[in-house]
């Protein structure tokens, strides 16, 4: 099973408006995918859609072997435990500090004593370099960057096999976003996740990712390495690859 | 049960201990029993031997890694085995990222000190807060008396329409309800002394000078103020609050001035309704009741419910309004930064409103007792 991830004919109708037309792709094993496309060109919807939170309108989605568009409510708690989320504006509930946050899905999905759940916390605030004289901090008391930290170590609680960040850099200062791409990409390299990212980054797709889709107002436009997409002959592309080469 | 830790006893002292299956998180529960039944620390010599590991993450890692070291704890002969070099780099990667957590907080027994400080530092903030915004309040009312050009009246008009024009239906219900209400229990009673007409004297005197103002009030600080208070804290929320500042708008002018005038002139007119709705309800209820007839009815309030006390019961909305309006935009400034505060705070905003409301109208009664009218 070397595709983790597969949409097949993707599309999606939200309210009359055309989200994705006929969507093709697919993630391997272990790399760091990216989906790059203009503002509202369909990339959050669809990584909504990888991540269960909405159903395409046709096609399917295939994820870990699963095609997830016909599945039942069992099926998809058991591919949830195996996903992780970041999402954009890190998601974490405010009624609770981070390393509640943080151990939250072992306390819902498993009967791990305090102390142990406690220590996973800890390991996986400190790869997310969460600093730890934070942790007893709510929310609305933290950083943007440091929101984004302690929602990856949430993201990465349940050990996922498949990671998916929606603009893990957007708003953090280009030191930290080095930072972050570092880490992401050591988390891959170390436990062999696999990761999908929404970015609007260059700094990211240059750095540490493998293989990138683009969409444009939910077409494909290209997919591929990160080489050979740069080398499609495509206006947008174009102008995205040369914004950052000045 | 052992799936996946696998025995192999050497001699009483040592054994052989091969890993097994997957050593990952949904299988956590399952090792960590298997490791207590174990009892490896009988032994003093053990080896373990990882070729039979299947697949391992952090969670497998670090348990497995707490096992060796609470071994080793206990001076006891460790080794490892047929580990693969990923395996190793994970036993790293714990290792460099376990940290102890500072637990002065969380273990601290004299927490219940620290939330008794808490609570009244909040306390003195929460009067000093009040203070600075009262003191806005009547510099930007002065303000406005000196400029009245400055009135937004377009915002007073949306919250008149909002607090006023909206709140008829509801207001007009209540009233009337609590106008039958009297007059049933009033009836009852007062047909046991064949003193049937002074039902007129009991429903209009009760509801133009009790009843209407404070349910009408009540009403209105449960609709408005709660509003009123979400509203401008999820404006904080957004930073508009900041962004109204920086613009060069003073929030308490565009935001609380025009819910303060609006309140102002919509209660006395709400009450008025409820007047009239309460004591018509009631007076039908008595023409059904105690066959009294409309022209009596009419012509018995005429000469029961003199223009004082109908007036004091107008007279209390501008006196309640106030109340209503500050406390709840009071409340609303207090958010600072969760969506949980939002929720906190509407929630007291509605309590202190009505209470003040409540203890306003019986400082009036006692206040109209002593001067006799």
């Amino acid at each position: 099973m070397n595709r983790i991830i597969e949409v097949k004919d993707l599309s999606t109708i939200i309210k009359g408006k055309k989200i994705h037309n006929n969507l093709n792709l697919h993630v391997n094993k272990g790399e760091i995918y990216a989906i790059v496309g203009g503002s509202g060109s369909g990339k959050t919807v669809l990584l909504r859609e990888m991540i269960l939170l909405m159903k395409p309108t046709s096609g399917s989605i295939n994820i870990l072997g699963v095609d997830i568009s016909k599945t039942n409510h069992n099926e998809i708690s058991k591919i949830n435990k195996k996903i992780g989320v970041l999402f954009q504006t890190g998601g974490l509930i405010s009624s609770l500090n981070v390393i509640q946050n943080v151990s939250l899905p072992l306390k819902e999905n498993t009967n791990l004593p305090k102390d142990i759940i406690d220590d996973l916390c800890v390991i996986k605030l400190s790869l997310a370099n969460f600093p730890m004289d934070s942790v007893y901090l709510y929310p609305s008391e933290l950083s943007g960057g440091m929101v984004k930290r302690a929602s990856l170590a949430r993201a990465l609680i349940m050990d996922p096999e498949i990671l998916f960040l929606d603009e893990p850099t957007s708003g953090l200062d280009p030191v930290s976003s080095v930072f972050f791409n570092n880490t992401i990409k050591k988390l891959r390299d170390l436990l062999g996740i696999t990761i999908i990212l929404i970015t609007h980054d260059l700094l990211t797709i240059n750095s540490i990712v493998d293989r990138m889709l683009v969409i444009l107002n939910g077409e494909k436009l290209a997919e591929g390495t990160v080489l050979e997409v740069s080398k499609t002959d495509h206006p947008w592309i174009k102008n995205y690859f040369h914004a950052g080469g000045i | 049960m052992d799936n996946f830790l696998r025995l192999n006893t050497f001699n009483k002292d040592s054994v052989k201990v091969l890993l097994i299956g997957k050593w990952v998180l949904s299988s956590l529960d399952e090792i960590l029993k298997e490791i207590r039944s174990l009892r490896l620390e009988d032994y003093t010599h053990i080896f373990f031997d990882l070729s039979g590991v299947m697949g391992l993450d952090v969670s497998g890692a670090y348990v497995f890694k707490s096992l060796v070291e609470g071994l080793r704890k206990q001076k006891k002969h460790v080794e490892i085995y047929n580990i693969s070099n990923n395996y190793l780099n994970l036993l790293e990667l714990i290792q460099n990222n376990q940290t102890e957590l500072d637990s002065e907080l969380k273990n601290n027994k004299l927490i219940f000190l620290l939330k008794i400080g808490e609570h009244f530092y909040n306390l003195l903030g929460d009067i000093v807060f009040f203070l600075s915004f009262f003191g806005e309040i009547c510099l930007t009312f002065f303000r406005l008396l000196i400029k009245p050009k400055k009135i937004r009246w377009k915002e007073v008009l949306y919250e008149i329409e909002n607090t006023g024009v909206y709140a008829v239906p509801i207001v007009a219900l209540v009233a009337v309800l609590s106008g039958i209400v009297i007059s049933y229990q009033g009836a009852a009673q007062l047909s046991k002394f064949g003193a049937n007409i002074f039902i007129v004297d009991l429903i209009g005197l009760s509801i133009a000078r009790e009843m209407s103002p404070l349910l009408t009030s009540i009403m209105v600080a449960g609709r408005s103020g709660s509003s009123y208070t979400a509203r401008i804290g999820s404006m904080i929320l957004n930073d508009e609050i900041d962004a109204l500042r920086t613009i060069g708008i003073s929030p308490i002018e565009l935001l609380v001035m025009p819910k303060f005038f609006a309140m102002i002139i919509c209660l006395p007119l709400l009450i008025f309704v409820a007047d009239i709705v309460g004591i018509g309800g009631g007076l039908f209820i008595s023409h059904m009741l105690l066959n009294l007839n409309f022209h009596t009815l009419i012509f018995r309030l005429k000469s029961s419910l003199s223009i004082t006390s109908f007036l004091i019961g107008i007279l209390k909305g501008p006196i309640f309004a106030i109340p209503i309006v500050f406390i709840s935009c009071f409340r609303g400034f207090h958010v600072k930064n969760s969506s949980e505060e939002l929720g906190k705070y509407t929630t007291m905003s509605v309590v202190n409103t009505i209470f003040f409301v409540i203890i306003l109208d019986a400082l009036l009664s006692i206040i109209f007792q002593k001067i006799g009218i």
